[in-house]
């Protein structure tokens, strides 16, 4: 039961992590420079990302916004405007494909979304995803969905020219990605020292991870403490009950010390037994929520677009304290007992 | 005419001395002992009067207040108890008056609690014991599957396994029937050639066979060997 709560309070935390991580997984493939105070990124600034020797292709692309629904509420998701060619190379870049309809149209209100997008926010080809009354997804037109994506990322796209005629403020980005696949991250690198930081903002995966974790360091910090003074808890109520164990078997520690039983090979053997008995527990408790994360994941998470892993090995390893602190408390428990213990009292008690 | 064996087990003037507030209480006073190293040797008393306390003194299970004992001309007093411990491991047989055999294991495997390495022989002897005893069909039920006399037989054989020099019996007929306490006292007897039985009892039929009788009453051993006879 202990295994269960604990690795399951750490598993929800930690699908934040995995949300926000593979939500805008998107920015492992290319990244994405955005103007400060421009409604587009400098030509110099822009002939200066050409001029990076891993640079491939640079396109321009116009954000509008939607959102995806977390466990933590809502999170902004950008639908990236962009022009055919550069679409269809962020596709290809990402791994993603047509799983149902098609690619939206050039200039037309049309949106495609991946499919865990689509579900998440139970969307259906022909729904309208985008609108003027709606307030995180705003559209002077509606925008209706015409594709779904699947692939290992998350994408919403539309055309880079029908964000440019119905988002006049919206800024024109630009979207970079690197010439050989694996060196992205270089180039995010490269990019992140070439770009001004005064004059244009570089969006990419290895800042999206550092500002994640920098986000939930103290989210984490208060789970380590809620889960140390968790495992005190239970290690001292299990060590109590050891101690309410270990008396009733008095009789038994008894006879083997009146026997010529060394102390220490009473307690080895209550360190056997305890430690055999929080193995096995952790084993059984750490299945069971395997378990109960999968069912949670497939009846509830899954079919609202949340993530949830029920394999983190981050989650289990929060657990192990457990039958370590347990085991240890017991057999503080057990070894004042015996410390104490004269085999003589106890044979006596003619009962 | 002195006897010229050399004692086993010996008792100088041992006492153990309990205080009730600041009033001194002796279960067993300046007690004095030699026992060969084979015989069948019993101790009885009326209830009370301290011949249990005199096994605990010379098994090592509690320890002198005053005096000593000696097993084969080592004194208890020099010995931690990490060794009177391995003493009464390897030396010492025990049979209580309640069984105190653990319920989740057999009856041979209880009967295997009290060997130092339990290997193969040890397994071996173990079964042949039970044999002996007349309990082999039973070896491997469990305690709650057995008999009061099941059990304390059972606490026999557990007691002979190292085929040890001295076996401590206390009133190990007393929670039996009549028929299932002598059965118990004859085994334990048997064993008087290989080495020396001990039975504290306050049953005086018990030890119609013993080789020699101790009396105790308020402590004190009424017919033991003075310390003057002392070898």
């Amino acid at each position: 039961m202990s295994v269960a709560l604990v690795a399951s309070v750490v598993s929800l935390v930690d699908s934040i992590d995995l949300t926000v991580l593979t939500m805008y997984g998107y920015q492992r493939h290319f990244a994405v420079v955005t103007p400060r105070n421009a409604l587009a990124v400098p030509e110099d600034i822009a002939e200066r990302i050409r001029s990076l020797p891993d640079t491939g292709s640079v396109y321009p692309a116009r954000p509008a916004f939607t959102v995806v629904k977390t466990i933590f509420g809502k999170m902004p998701f950008v639908v990236f405007g962009l022009p055919p060619q550069g679409r269809a190379e962020i596709l290809q870049r990402c791994g993603l494909r047509i799983a149902s309809g098609r690619l939206p149209r050039d200039g037309r209100p049309e949106v495609a979304l991946s499919a865990e997008i689509a579900r998440n926010r139970r969307l259906h080809l022909g729904d309208v995803v985008l609108e003027p009354n709606s307030e995180d997804s705003y559209s002077l037109v509606p925008v209706r969905l015409v594709g779904t994506l699947q692939g290992p990322v998350w994408l919403a796209t539309t055309s880079e020219s029908f964000v440019r005629a119905h988002f006049p403020v919206a800024p024109r980005a630009l979207v970079v990605t690197s010439r050989d696949p694996d060196r992205q991250g270089a180039l995010d690198r490269a990019l992140e020292r070439a770009v001004p930081r005064a004059r244009s903002r570089v969006w990419t995966y290895r800042a999206l991870v550092r500002d994640t974790r920098e986000a939930l360091s103290s989210l984490y910090l208060i789970l380590a403490v809620v889960i140390a003074i968790i495992v005190f808890s239970i290690a001292f109520l299990t060590g109590m009950l050891a101690n309410i164990y270990f008396t009733q078997r008095l009789p038994e520690f008894a006879t083997l010390a009146a026997i010529g039983w060394q102390r220490r090979a009473l307690l080895l053997r209550v360190l056997g037994e305890t430690a055999l008995l929080c193995t096995v527990g952790w084993a059984v408790g750490a299945l069971a929520t395997v378990g109960l994360l999968s069912a949670i994941k497939s009846w509830i998470m899954h079919p609202r677009g949340l993530l949830l892993e029920p394999l983190d090995v981050a989650a289990y390893r929060f657990t192990l304290p457990l039958p370590i602190t347990i085991t240890l408390f017991a057999l503080v428990a057990v070894w004042l007992r015996l410390k104490r213990l004269d085999p003589v009292s106890i044979i006596e008690r003619r009962q | 005419m002195a006897d010229p064996s050399p004692c086993r087990l010996r008792a100088d003037r041992v006492s153990l001395r309990y205080f009730d507030g600041d009033a001194a209480t002796y279960a067993v006073h300046h007690a004095c002992l030699c026992l060969r190293p084979a015989g069948f040797i019993g101790v009885i008393g009326p209830s009370g009067s301290g011949k249990s306390s005199l096994l605990y003194l010379l098994s090592g299970l509690k320890r002198a207040t005053e005096g000593d004992v000696w097993m084969d001309a080592v004194p208890y007093s020099r010995m931690d108890d990490r060794a009177l411990a391995d003493l009464r491991r390897r030396r010492f047989g025990f049979v209580f008056q309640q069984p105190f055999l653990l319920s989740y294991l057999t009856a041979w495997e209880n009967v295997l609690t009290a060997a130092p390495h339990g290997d193969r022989s040890a397994g071996r002897r173990a079964s042949t014991l039970l044999e002996s005893l007349g309990i082999g069909p039973l070896a491997n039920r469990h305690p709650y599957h057995l008999s009061g006399g099941e059990r304390q037989r059972v606490c026999v054989a557990r007691a002979m396994i190292n085929e040890p020099e001295v076996i401590f019996a206390d009133e190990p007929t007393a929670a039996l029937d009549h028929v299932n306490g002598h059965a118990v006292i004859d085994l334990l007897a048997s064993y008087r050639h290989r080495g020396t039985v001990i039975v504290v009892t306050h049953d005086a039929e018990m030890l119609a066979g013993a080789d020699r009788v101790y009396r105790m009453r308020d402590g004190i051993l009424e017919n033991g060997d003075g310390p003057a006879n002392l070898p």
